[in-house]
């Protein structure tokens, strides 16, 4: 486009992009700043004065934090309810996403209400937490994945997407004898895999982030996700840090470690594996609100 | 069905059309449930996903009974005495309207500033003209969505430090006093907006640049032809092509009035800053699932459920009223 700009569009042009980049560094900054402090050696970074580059650099706070095996099994019961999690949530909802897309079926429209009255009325969280109680999935690894395994929004998005698959596809598989579970399984899922990708995507990030669950279901320390143990260390280490700001903890004098940068390198693995994938599954979002916006 | 079956006998007598009646509506039966039977495994496919909206859904809402019992742990939820009332008496409670004043002005802000935001950025977004730093900006902007709020909790809390954070040494800097932020009751509530801001502006962005995108350009063209400068294009064509957009949004998030939410506000809460930070969620939470007074918390939970559902209804009704669309 060469089309003149004038002035005040000029001006305009110039303020707006440095908006922008104000805008981009202050997403980045903390970020970064929390690396940066987690690179550095504890007891030099509680003098303060670090904002862009390690001024003492060490590793000692990741070793430390990675020698922990408490961290390591808050990364591994992280991994596994989000694989388990995702995997099981998606495929328990496109199958009765898919049941429900069959218009032969009596009773839909019966059934579809009852599952919307459940989006508009609920009994909170004191009655949600008793049942988990009564249904014995307090303090289980399975109350991170059972709950969740029914996402009526997501179930509705697939539903609409089911709606789409071309009529004839799916025709001449009942001709040919394919039972039901068997078109769902050989033609819906693979036909529907750009909805499915971005409904997992936001599932699974749902289940890694989660800090809730196991802070208020799960009492065991040995079954508590990466966020929560994030939020235990945040929470408690808090005010004491403040406290010994001045003097520093006694240990730490010499491991050139300090609750500061030691909750900075945990903060780094908490959120590496995000900023790692998020990349390559970039692309696939996008088109996953898109349908999920349209169809509303 | 012939007409005749349908309708019932023409004429001779009522008992010979209710025979008919009787035994119509017998092959119907027998009719559904041999469609049924055929059917099967699709039911098998769908009741799973019934029967888990009855445990996890409607028993919690059978489960409210507790608001109006006096809940012990031995008798469950079924066999603990009734009370009517008197778990109602939070209303007395003067930390319960602590806290529905924190939640309204927390949602409150939060709308007023949270809501037009996005917005805003996907405008200056679009006027972007070059595609890599435009592309770039996006990019970036949707990460904090990403992050859980332990995370960002962590990284206001390394900013925000008194000594050694980022910001107190810009503030000093210039000459400005330090701040403890996390620990203000004064602070809490900006901080609450800005954090919320910060994490969710890039990702809100993305629905309305679409619409901004699906825009027509020659209505563009034909306005600049005309003379029309930039602020004049946003708010003669650029705004309303996107009204639709905005008013199904603005009605889906009014249910969120209510409620300020555990995620982001109970990592955030210190003992200093308790007095702003307890919000209702928080409170339930905290005498509830934390101190066990599970009879009243259900009842706070009642309320806030029947309010819930009475502003969803409102809101889609006033809605469709207004011809906009509603929810459903």
């Amino acid at each position: 486009m060469t089309i003149r700009m004038s002035r005040s569009e000029r001006v305009f042009q110039v303020v707006n992009s440095l908006a922008m980049i104000l805008f981009a560094f202050a997403v980045i900054y903390p970020f970064w700043y929390v690396a940066v402090l987690s690179l550095n050696d504890g007891q030099d970074a509680m003098r303060g004065g670090i904002y862009w580059w390690p001024r003492t650099f060490s590793l000692v706070n990741f070793r430390y934090v990675l020698a922990s095996p408490e961290i390591g099994r808050a990364f591994f019961i992280s991994i596994a309810r989000t694989a388990l999690g995702t995997a099981g949530s998606i495929l328990f909802t496109a199958m009765v996403a898919f049941g429900l897309s069959r218009k032969e079926l009596p009773g839909r429209r019966g059934i579809m209400v009852y599952v919307f009255i459940t989006m508009l009325f609920g009994g909170g969280l004191i009655p949600y937490y008793l049942l988990l109680r009564d249904v014995h999935l307090l303090n289980k690894f399975w109350v991170y994945i059972v709950p969740g395994l029914f996402g009526v929004w997501n179930m509705i998005i697939m539903k609409t997407s089911f709606y789409e698959i071309p009529a004839s596809l799916i025709e001449s598989a009942m001709i040919d004898g394919a039972s039901y579970p068997a078109i769902l399984w050989r033609i819906v899922l693979p036909v529907s895999r750009p909805t499915l990708a971005a409904l997992s995507l936001f599932t699974a990030v749902g289940h890694w982030n989660d800090w809730f669950a196991g802070v208020f279901f799960v009492n065991d320390a040995r079954l508590i996700p990466l966020q929560t143990y994030l939020q235990r260390i945040l929470s408690t280490a808090f005010f004491a840090n403040m406290a010994f700001q001045g003097q520093g903890l006694v240990k730490s004098v010499t491991s050139g470690i300090s609750a500061v940068t030691l909750r900075m390198a945990t903060v780094v693995i908490a959120v590496a594996p995000i900023l790692f994938v998020y990349p390559f599954v970039q692309k696939h979002f996008i088109k996953g609100i898109m349908i999920g916006a349209v169809k509303e | 069905m012939s007409a005749i079956q349908r309708n019932g006998s023409l004429g001779s007598g009522v008992s010979r059309g209710r025979e008919h009646a009787l035994g119509r509506a017998r092959v119907n039966r027998r009719k559904l449930l041999r469609r049924v039977w055929n059917l099967r495994s699709l039911y098998l496919m769908v009741i799973p996903g019934v029967v888990f909206l009855f445990v996890f859904n409607y028993i919690p809402m059978a489960g409210l009974q507790v608001a109006f019992k006096d809940y012990q742990y031995k008798l469950g939820i079924w066999r603990s005495p009734w009370v009517g009332t008197a778990n109602f008496e939070f209303i007395r409670d003067p930390q319960f309207w602590t806290a529905v004043r924190n939640t309204f002005a927390i949602t409150s802000l939060r709308f007023i500033f949270g809501f037009p935001a996005p917005i805003i950025l996907a405008l200056l977004i679009n006027e972007m003209r070059q595609p890599l730093f435009k592309r770039f900006v996006q990019t970036v902007s949707y990460i904090p969505h990403f992050v859980s709020w332990i995370v960002v909790v962590a990284l206001l809390q390394v900013l925000l430090s008194p000594e050694t954070g980022a910001v107190n040494a810009l503030l000093a800097a210039v000459g400005l006093p330090r701040q403890f932020f996390m620990g203000s009751e004064a602070w809490f509530r900006p901080l609450v907006v800005l954090s919320g801001l910060w994490k969710e502006i890039g990702w809100g962005s993305i629905i309305y640049l679409a619409a901004i995108a699906s825009i027509n350009p020659e209505l563009f063209e034909a306005a600049i032809v005309e003379g029309a400068g930039k602020l004049q294009q946003v708010r003669y064509i650029t705004i309303p092509s996107i009204m639709p957009t905005i008013s199904i949004l603005l009605v889906l998030s009014i249910p969120g009035l209510l409620s300020a939410g555990w995620d982001q506000i109970y990592p955030m809460m210190t003992p200093a800053n308790m007095g702003a930070a307890e919000v209702i969620d928080t409170f339930v939470l905290r005498l509830g699932v934390l101190a066990g007074k599970y009879s009243m918390t259900a009842a706070i939970g009642f309320v806030m459920s029947i309010l819930s559902t009475t502003l969803i209804l409102t809101v889609n009704w006033l809605s469709k009223r207004s011809g906009g669309s509603g929810i459903w």
